[in-house]
């Protein structure tokens, strides 16, 4: 029942906003749901009433409301988040039970609860009355506290968070009006409160104070009115801001853990829930030079927006140091991915090429170099020597033909001619009829292991280590100073960071910088790199190659061919491969031949 | 200023040739440093598709599309490997040429294709 007890015409605009946000991100929900196949469809009514929702709710706590992913990697920033979040959410839920104590009715107007001070003014004895005020106020006082922090963010972003990005129009709009709702809210209550008293210990003292002033009366209606047309404003224009996040990020999660496997389904939410945090911009090796930003929250930024341009999806490495720190995990990557393709003309994949010879059959080792592993013979070279001091039989899949296993035109778009590459590398390797496959380059291990799953596929790097665990090869240890670098492909893509350091622990003395394992730099060489300017690319190897000097040791180890050469064109230190390191330190007695 | 049949662009770089060539200038326009582009053949020396059954060289393609004479060389090759720009002297992201072709025709193709449907009726 609408009265004049919980109706005043000032709520309409705070009315009008919240249908229209209700509205909107339901008839997204809808819309993604009905391009969902199927069986995606099929998945999520079988899971809604089992445990993995209960799972997802308590994400939605930990990420959406606590921000516990920010929180691990930068507390400042995480307080801030938190406060706005589980401040607010708070406010609603606390002031949802509190109008429905005091009212005993369930049906209250979806405005009543958040005006709640304006229709009851003053004190009351109600259950919980006392509770009620001040935990009403906490919340709005932690809201406060973290509305100040962002203030002093933007003031001095250096000190507090290192890059700040730069917003579009709507969403610096969007945060103005968001930055009017708390204080808005603080001085209507306490100007409730000092007209009929009441209040808790924050607007109820401000109340005190300033009870009696002549001024009330007149700021009384403004404020209330101010406050409601706040509201409404940021919730009209939540749909175009980077504040949808907030309720999609909740659908997110919950997809995520109901199993939903449709990449368009998924990438579309990501899309809609990264919150421009800008944390992917501190970790971006690109974000450093004068080179125009594409970083994943400007780049999806302008997606939404549908503006994304040439240099957002061909200026990305590839590198993944982004996705790594993304509190909502959002594989910007792939959503470049999918822009790709629209890109380029798909072209029919290459005739079928000549039948493989089938030469060499039954090997113990069948090694793939890969197209960047011709430019390191080293490395060819050192693995022959690891695997004969094992004794065992291998060949090299790609020593007479240049195989590919298809990702450099898969990044650049073309994902027919890259299957057919990897169709062609798949047979060759497998007519090898190998026990195991290896392969000396990261990015081809990622789409072998992907490919084949008839026979083990190993990174060389844990083949080596293997075979050193399982004593077929001896090594020994020398004075030597090593520095390792993780390449992406290896460390982020495959998460292999802690063996190849414990190995090469056991032929020298590691020095590591400060950010390696899955926090390591970029070396620059990166193949999605497609259209990053020589210069700028020089830049980077230039900036990683002297970061991995940092730490002082004799040599800097790497485990990938592009690695390898990028950082050995502007180092002074020697760069060697993985196992080019291991096979200087084999021990003599352990070669068989 | 005499004319020696040649103007120098770039300090460091001679560019022989005057002819104006639509495909040259879009990739010019992407990719400036295309320009300092030597001539030198480091590129095409490690492509894996340059050998004698492929009629792909990196360098034969920049030197006709410098002077817009027809692309003789199968292009449509690269597979974006990224050796030739590893190995280029100038630092050049070489292939970022055959990925740029690529998309041209992508929008000749874009073209031609979304032109079908109103011809049809
Ligand atoms: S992509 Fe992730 S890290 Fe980057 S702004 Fe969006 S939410 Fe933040
Ligand atoms: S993948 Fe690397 S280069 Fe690309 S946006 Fe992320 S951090 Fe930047
Ligand atoms: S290696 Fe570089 S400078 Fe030499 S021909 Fe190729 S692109 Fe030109
Ligand atoms: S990227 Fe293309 S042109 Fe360059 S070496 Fe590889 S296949 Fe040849």
């Amino acid at each position: 029942m609408i009265t004049p007890d919980n109706f005043n015409i000032f709520v309409i605009p705070f009315t009008l906003g919240m249908t229209f946000v209700i509205i909107w991100l339901l008839a997204t929900i809808v819309r993604l749901w009905r391009h969902m196949p199927q069986a995606d469809r099929r998945r999520v009514r079988h899971s809604i009433l089992t445990v993995s929702t209960l799972r997802a709710a308590g994400e939605i706590v930990a990420e959406v409301l606590i921000h516990r992913r920010i929180w691990k990697r930068n507390k400042f920033l995480g307080y801030m988040h938190m406060s706005f979040a589980f401040g607010w959410f708070m406010l609603i839920v606390v002031g949802k039970f509190e109008s429905l104590t005091y009212t005993g009715n369930h049906f209250n107007p979806i405005w009543y609860p958040l005006f709640f001070k304006f229709f009851v003014p003053g004190e009351h004895e109600f259950f919980l009355s006392a509770f009620f005020t001040q935990a009403m106020d906490l919340w709005l006082a932690l809201i406060l506290s973290g509305q100040i922090l962002a203030f002093v963010k933007r003031r001095m972003p250096g000190r507090t968070i290192g890059i700040r990005p730069r917003h579009t129009a709507v969403n610096r709009a969007a945060l103005t009006a968001l930055w009017f709702i708390f204080p808005l809210r603080l001085a209507a209550e306490s100007v409730t409160a000092g007209i009929h008293g009441g209040g808790g210990f924050l607007t109820g003292t401000i109340g005190q104070a300033i009870a009696g002033a002549p001024v009330l009366d007149s700021l009384f209606m403004p404020l209330w009115w101010a406050y409601s047309i706040s509201l409404g404003v940021f919730f009209v224009l939540i749909p175009f801001s980077r504040y949808f996040h907030i309720p999609v990020e909740g659908f997110l999660i919950l997809a995520r853990h109901w199993g939903v496997s449709d990449e368009a389904t998924i990438r579309t939410l990501e899309t809609l829930a990264c919150s421009a945090c800008g944390m992917c911009l501190r970790v971006c090796p690109r974000a450093q030079g004068d080179a125009p930003r594409m970083q994943p929250v400007y780049f999806i930024e302008r997606l939404r927006a549908g503006r994304d341009n040439d240099n957002d999806v061909w200026g990305c490495l590839g590198c993944l140091r982004c996705e790594e720190v993304c509190p909502v995990v959002v594989h910007s990557t792939q959503i470049r991915m999918a822009r790709k393709m629209q890109a380029v003309p798909q072209r029919r994949p290459q005739p079928a090429p000549a039948p493989v010879p089938q030469a060499r059959q039954g090997v113990d080792v069948a090694l793939f170099a890969g197209c960047m592993g011709k430019l390191t013979p080293g490395t060819k070279a050192a693995m022959n020597r690891i695997l004969q001091a094992a004794g065992l039989a291998y060949a090299w899949v790609d020593e007479d033909e240049d195989l590919c296993c298809g990702r450099p035109l898969r990044l650049s778009g073309r994902t027919g001619e890259a299957q057919a590459r990897m169709d062609r590398l798949k047979t060759a390797l497998l007519a090898l009829n190998p026990r195991v496959i290896v392969s000396t380059c990261p990015i081809c291990y990622n789409m072998i292991r992907a490919a084949i799953s008839a026979r083990p596929v190993l990174h060389h790097t844990d083949f080596v280590a293997q075979l050193i665990d399982e004593g077929r090869i001896a090594v020994g240890r020398s004075a030597q100073t090593l520095t390792y670098h993780d390449p992406c492909e290896l460390s982020r893509m495959a998460d292999i960071s802690s063996r190849p350091v414990s190995t090469l622990a056991k032929v020298g003395t590691l020095k590591q910088p400060d950010e390696c394992g899955r926090e390591s730099h970029c070396c620059g060489g990166a193949l999605g790199g497609l259209a990053v300017a020589g210069h700028e690319r020089t830049r980077l190897m230039t900036a990683t190659a002297d970061y991995l000097q940092r730490p002082g040791a004799q040599t800097i180890v790497t485990a990938c061919p592009l690695c390898k050469k990028s950082i050995a064109q502007h180092a002074a230190t020697p760069v060697v491969d993985f196992a080019e390191a291991i096979a200087k330190s084999l021990k003599t007695s352990s070669i068989n031949q | 200023m005499k004319d020696f049949g040649f103007k120098p662009v770039r300090p460091n770089v001679i560019d022989l040739a005057t002819v104006q060539n639509r495909t040259w200038t879009d990739i010019l326009r992407l990719h400036p440093e295309m320009r300092s582009c030597i001539s030198c053949g480091a590129c095409a020396a490690v492509c894996p598709n340059n050998n004698e059954l492929t009629k792909m060289s990196v360098r034969r393609t920049i030197i006709e599309l410098r002077h817009g004479l027809p692309l003789t060389s199968e292009w449509q090759n690269c597979q974006m490997c990224n050796r030739c720009s590893l190995v280029c002297p100038k630092g050049l992201n070489t292939r970022s040429i055959f990925f740029r072709l690529n998309t041209f025709e992508a929008l000749n193709d874009h073209n031609q294709t979304n032109a079908e449907p109103t011809n049809r009726k």
